[in-house]
């Protein structure tokens, strides 16, 4: 009786020790992700950038690259630096290059079927600030340098009525009012990188067609005009990067071709629809 | 009037020096603070050239190529090989120029290397069709001379 009450708790204890060492195995089997960061700190100057690795197990995180970086920046190294605000693909702040691509974090999925690691980088051929975070104040600037609001030359009294426009009119505007405004498509073009100073960059340009083919805004020979010169528009050779990598599956390659079009005068402006006021 | 715009013209410069003494130091100083470096954050206003015209006429070159070639091989001519010959070299032109200010960037390179680019392909350039102008003029033309590179027959 003393023997099998024995073999009993011997066997148990074996048990529990298989399982115990089940889930231990599972544990270290857990599958982990290996991260390549992109780090330069302005506090450092004589410091040159360099690539940090880290493991992520992706068993405790979520699917997307920024769930990673997040929980890189909560768990392993608060220093490390990015945008990000929204997470789910409507702000824009976390635009970033992933694995070689100009994409945002937040919707952007881990890639575990590699072992290898993913490598991350602020966005190409910006001026960096800290780690990811690039300086966005020169494509800011030129976003206001096309002046992205509605101008008519007879503006009604706020609230007392509203510009009207007809529906083909407004389907003019899809795929275009979507852009966030992320940057993705202006670095990922390298006419953009060679001539920035001077070249719109798709994001902007895509946007000045915005309100050049709005039926309501009467300010388009104006805006047209502005960029007749040989940088603004013209340094655009369709090279398409811009609609390979947008996030929001815009085409901004094609509005920079209408918008070429408008300023060779081989496409006109179409009467709108309805009269806006 | 004339009045009028001078006293507006004064107050704006009067407004963009008291703008510069006062509230850019302090915004550069707080850009400064920790050795941030930022891009020139100024748009550039371009002198106004028009490049519309030169745009078009790329496009007409280019469509034309495409239609002469062929068409100066079968009828090689001094009239079919000069305007082929033409269209070739204002192609190029035009592509070699634009690579030129594509890749010789002022900001990498300083603005003189530009230039001197400019300089070497616009001398080329001009020795290119000199000696595409002699090969139709006082030998056997471009059509003719295209026609005998790629010919089948053994040669002679």
């Amino acid at each position: 009786m003393a023997n099998s009450l024995q073999l009993l708790k011997q066997s148990r204890s074996l048990l529990s020790a298989q399982v115990r060492s089940f889930h231990a195995s599972g544990a270290l089997q857990a599958k982990t992700k290996k991260f390549a960061i992109y780090r330069w700190n302005p506090d450092e100057p004589g410091k040159k950038p360099w690539m940090q690795e880290y493991e992520v197990d992706m068993s405790t995180c979520g699917p997307m690259v920024l769930d990673a970086l997040i929980k890189i920046k909560n768990e392993m190294d608060p220093t490390l630096t990015f945008r990000r605000s929204c997470r789910e693909g409507i702000c824009g702040s976390c635009a970033m290059n992933i694995g070689g691509i100009n994409t945002l974090a937040c919707i952007s999925k881990v890639d575990t079927t590699s072992g290898k690691a993913t490598k991350i980088y602020p966005l190409p051929h910006m001026y960096v600030v800290k780690d990811l975070v690039p300086d966005m104040n020169h494509f800011y600037n030129q976003y206001k340098s096309i002046q992205p609001w509605l101008q008519r030359k007879n503006e009604v009294n706020m609230g007392e009525q509203q510009y009207l426009q007809s529906i083909k009119d407004r389907d003019k505007l899809d795929g275009l009012y979507e852009c966030i405004l992320c940057a993705c498509c202006s670095t990922s073009c390298p006419s953009y990188w060679w001539n920035g100073d001077k070249y719109l960059g798709p994001a902007v340009l895509m946007q000045a067609y915005r309100w050049i083919i709005d039926s309501r805004d009467e300010a388009t020979s104006e805006r047209l005009e502005r960029m007749t010169d040989a940088y603004s528009v013209y340094r655009c050779h369709t090279i398409m990067n811009c609609t390979r990598t947008c996030p929001k599956g815009l085409n901004p390659g094609r509005a920079i071709a209408e918008v070429k079009k408008l300023l060779s005068g081989l496409a006109k402006k179409e009467a709108p629809g309805l009269n806006a006021a | 009037m004339a009045f009028h715009r001078f006293a507006g013209a004064l107050a704006k410069k009067a407004f963009k020096v008291s703008f510069a003494n006062t509230l850019l130091p302090k915004l550069d100083q707080r850009f400064t603070r920790h050795d941030v470096r930022c891009a020139h954050t100024q748009v550039k206003k371009l002198a106004p050239d028009d490049h519309r015209l030169i745009w078009k006429l790329q496009r007409l070159c280019s469509i034309c190529l495409i239609i002469a070639l062929p068409i100066d091989v079968m009828y090689p001519c001094l009239l079919f090989d000069n305007l082929f010959v033409l269209l070739m070299a204002l192609h190029s032109f035009w592509g070699v120029n634009d690579t030129i200010a594509d890749y010789c960037r002022p900001i990498l390179f300083g603005p003189y290397f530009r230039k001197a680019w400019h300089a070497i392909w616009y001398i080329t350039w001009t020795v290119g069709f000199s000696g595409l102008l002699y090969l139709n003029f006082m030998d056997i033309g471009f059509g003719r001379a295209l026609y005998k590179i790629w010919r089948l027959e053994p040669k002679d």
